[in-house]
């Protein structure tokens, strides 16, 4: 099998990001269909899916310099996609957004490359660091372990509370 | 100690709601900036205490504002907690903080109770609260976990130099 190509977002990889996006999500909003119920997961968060979409969607069509996609170079397919931005603070200070593998390509080292394209890009615009948001469970342990690959030094652990009234 | 009087915030409480802001944060940001470094920490937080009290100002005075409870003893603020609810009947308990010299007399258990009432008079049927897994938030963490708060979801803000 040959290595996926990294490069530049273009509008036709749209529809494959948002697929790939959404497929990556559903364990995480599984785990908190579990915590809190089906019912009212969907009654508090909407259509957690179309919103996914919509931002990846937004991401590409609105800041297509700021998000890559590993291309399979046999069939053409988009494995996965990386979006990121810049803030100014004033030092510039990069951030990996939303990101996702297709399981189809999963284990093969294609987000260490992505994030590897990401944090080359943010040096060439000038930013002297870079942090990225993930899950703390289980269902994000392989993320973690790619960011931590890809020279994620320090975390700081967050946690999200609940509770019926 | 004087009564303590919970009740909704007015805008000439806004500069008082800042202070604490600042003050009870402070261990919170140290917390962090030992564990990040100060280069990452800078970068990230160039100057805390004006960003944290311009975003709870902000949350407070711009045209969609936040809902908010104070804690008055004797006249003076001495607490406050911001909250909001979202149509679909999720509420959010926001940035609150106890001033450190009131902290430990229950001042915060009273708000919440009273936030809890508002989110159900709003139509909320959950609340959200989002803090820190890390030394420094264990009080809040404790404070919440007595209020009945469990846990949701996990998450990690990673960083590194380039």
């Amino acid at each position: 099998m040959s290595e996926p190509v990294i490069r530049p977002v273009r509008p036709s990889d749209v529809a494959s990001i948002e697929e790939i996006a959404v497929a990556a999500w559903e364990p995480v909003f599984a785990g908190f269909g579990e915590a809190m119920g089906e019912e009212m997961l969907r009654a508090t968060r909407g259509d957690w899916r179309e919103e996914k979409a919509r931002q990846v969607r937004t991401a590409c069509q609105e800041r297509p310099g700021q998000a890559f996609v590993a291309e399979d170079p046999e069939t053409g397919r988009v494995a996965g996609f990386v979006t990121f931005h810049v803030t100014e603070r004033p030092t510039k200070l990069g951030e990996i957004g939303n990101n996702a593998v297709h399981p189809d390509f999963q284990g093969r080292g294609i987000a260490t490359r992505l994030y590897g394209r990401v944090l080359e890009r943010l040096r060439e615009l000038g930013c002297t660091h870079a942090k990225v948001s993930t899950g703390g469970d289980e269902a994000h342990a392989p993320a973690r372990r790619a960011y931590e690959k890809a020279g994620f030094s320090v975390m700081i652990p967050h946690v999200t509370y609940w509770m019926e009234l | 100690m004087d009564e303590i009087v919970i009740r909704d915030f007015e805008p000439g409480d806004t500069d008082a709601v800042v202070e604490i802001t600042v003050l009870a944060w402070e261990p919170i940001f140290e917390s962090s900036r030992k564990r990040l470094g100060d280069e990452i920490f800078l970068a990230e937080h160039p100057d805390w205490r004006a960003s944290k009290g311009g975003s709870v100002r902000a949350t407070l005075t711009r045209d969609d504002p936040a809902r908010c409870l104070v804690a008055e003893a004797d006249g003076r603020i001495v607490a406050f907690a911001t909250y909001n609810a979202s149509d679909r009947g999720m509420g959010r308990l926001l940035n609150n903080a106890v001033h450190p010299e009131f902290q430990g007399k229950g001042i915060g258990s009273r708000m919440y109770a009273l936030v809890f009432e508002r989110l159900r008079g709003l139509g909320c049927r959950f609340v959200r609260v989002h803090t820190g897994l890390d030394d420094a938030h264990a009080p809040a963490r404790r404070a919440y976990e007595r209020q009945g708060f469990r846990m949701l979801s996990k998450s990690c803000e990673y960083f590194m130099e380039l």
